[in-house]
């Protein structure tokens, strides 16, 4: 291997700043990839096309995908998420609401593995309850979506989130399994000036006790949360049912 | 909590159920951040809420930090005012654990509920301003009547 050669190639494409066609190709496809985001192809929150669809389209090794996706990844434009594929992440908000505000969730053993799987996801007319909560027509549509949240393969959650369409038209192809409601806001854009979390010990319906296959004499817990926007305005709400034998939360507490 | 209690016209009370100087055991002297086997106050206190057993409470305090506590706190008076005018503490910051736990016959019998009902289990810390432990707690909240409540602001 000449490594001169190697260092020469690198650097022309530093130097100057321009790809030519003898800039090695992972590299020319991480700019492929990157353009692709910045324009808009590739959406934040969405998955990119599969390394092995990549390399077929392109006629190139895997491994040379998998490279340029591997420096994506590292400069934090990608996000591996492992059996969903390759994730775009936006651009976050640096400090907008304190990420260790609110009730944390804490699994009960840090070995554990937690799983978030989209089991449902819809646009429906809002209705009455959800046209007073957001200060929107019945007939508006509403962008509902269930979690199914597993810890070792064990349920543990249940979420339901709900944002009016009008607030993210976007959010139908974002995996919102992959990403927390506050960061695909940010990605688009959408600051989110408060939150209110609320935690409840409850009965809970036979169906969703069945769902969490809860055993008997064990408590549910729900946690439902208000987002608002700067205008007061509020775009979101999500709603958990959490098994209590299977987690606790801790919370910072200020003056 | 207790402002917003207010706020709804409710009336507050509690009783100390218990009061003692005991050594810290290894988890109170690292929650306090004590010597083992240091002299620590321990309160076991009920809370009312319009006269409803709502929380029992137990909190402990170091008693070279806080002499005399006893003379100061009973159940007319405010842990959070007796350190702010007495011993010039303020509470500013804490961390707190939350989990779900089951009424044992004489938290039960306590708090007027079945036993085996589910409470919130909450324990935590609370430091001053200089990022000092003032005191550790632990509280069984009832679930029937309670739910945590976090509103945050972007700064």
């Amino acid at each position: 291997m000449d490594n001169k050669l190697n260092y020469t190639e690198e650097n022309e494409e530093r130097e100057d700043g321009k790809l030519s066609y003898r800039t090695p190709i992972y590299l020319q496809l991480r700019e492929i990839i990157r353009n692709r985001i910045e324009e808009g192809e590739y959406l934040p929150g969405t998955a990119i096309p599969s390394e092995n669809k990549l390399a077929e389209t392109y006629g190139i090794n895997r491994l040379t995908v998998r490279n340029a996706v591997d420096t994506l990844v590292n400069e934090g434009i990608l996000r591996r998420v492992q059996g969903k594929g390759v994730f775009v992440v936006g651009d976050k908000y640096e400090e907008n609401l304190d990420e260790h505000g609110g009730f944390v969730n804490v699994m009960s053993s840090g070995t554990k593995r937690v799983s978030i799987k989209e089991q449902a996801k819809i646009y429906r007319p809002a209705g009455n309850k959800y046209a007073n909560y957001f200060n929107i027509e019945p007939d508006d549509l509403i962008f509902c979506v269930r979690h199914q949240i597993t810890l070792d393969s064990e349920p543990l959650a249940i979420e339901d989130i709900y944002v009016p369409k009008d607030v993210l038209p976007k959010l139908e192809v974002v995996n919102s399994s992959v990403f927390t409601i506050k960061d695909i806001f940010a990605f688009y854009g959408i600051e989110i000036s408060s939150m209110q979390q609320t935690m409840e010990i409850i009965d809970g319906t036979s169906k969703i006790k069945k769902l969490l296959d809860i055993p008997n004499g064990v408590a549910l817990i729900m946690l439902s949360c208000d987002y608002w926007d700067n205008n007061g305005r509020a775009i979101a709400y999500s709603r958990s049912f959490i098994r209590s034998d299977r987690t606790s939360f801790t919370i910072q507490l200020h003056e | 909590m207790v402002g917003e209690l207010r706020q709804q016209g409710s009336i507050l009370a509690k009783k100390i159920i218990s009061v003692r100087k005991v050594e810290a055991t290894k988890q109170i002297s690292k929650k306090l951040h004590v010597l083992l086997g240091q002299e620590v106050y321990e309160y076991i206190l009920l809370r009312k809420i319009d006269d409803v057993p709502c929380i029992l409470e137990t909190t402990y305090l170091d008693c070279e930090r806080y002499p005399d506590f006893e003379k100061y706190y009973t159940d007319k008076t405010s842990m959070g005012r007796i350190l702010k005018n007495v011993y010039h503490r303020k509470q500013i910051s804490g961390e707190e654990h939350i989990s779900v736990t089951y009424a044992s016959e004489q938290e039960a019998a306590l708090l007027e509920i079945i036993p085996d009902s589910p409470l919130f289990f909450t324990s935590g810390v609370v430091k001053d301003e200089e990022g000092v432990i003032i005191m550790y707690y632990k509280q069984l909240i009832r679930g029937d009547k309670f739910k945590l409540v976090s509103r945050i602001e972007s700064e």
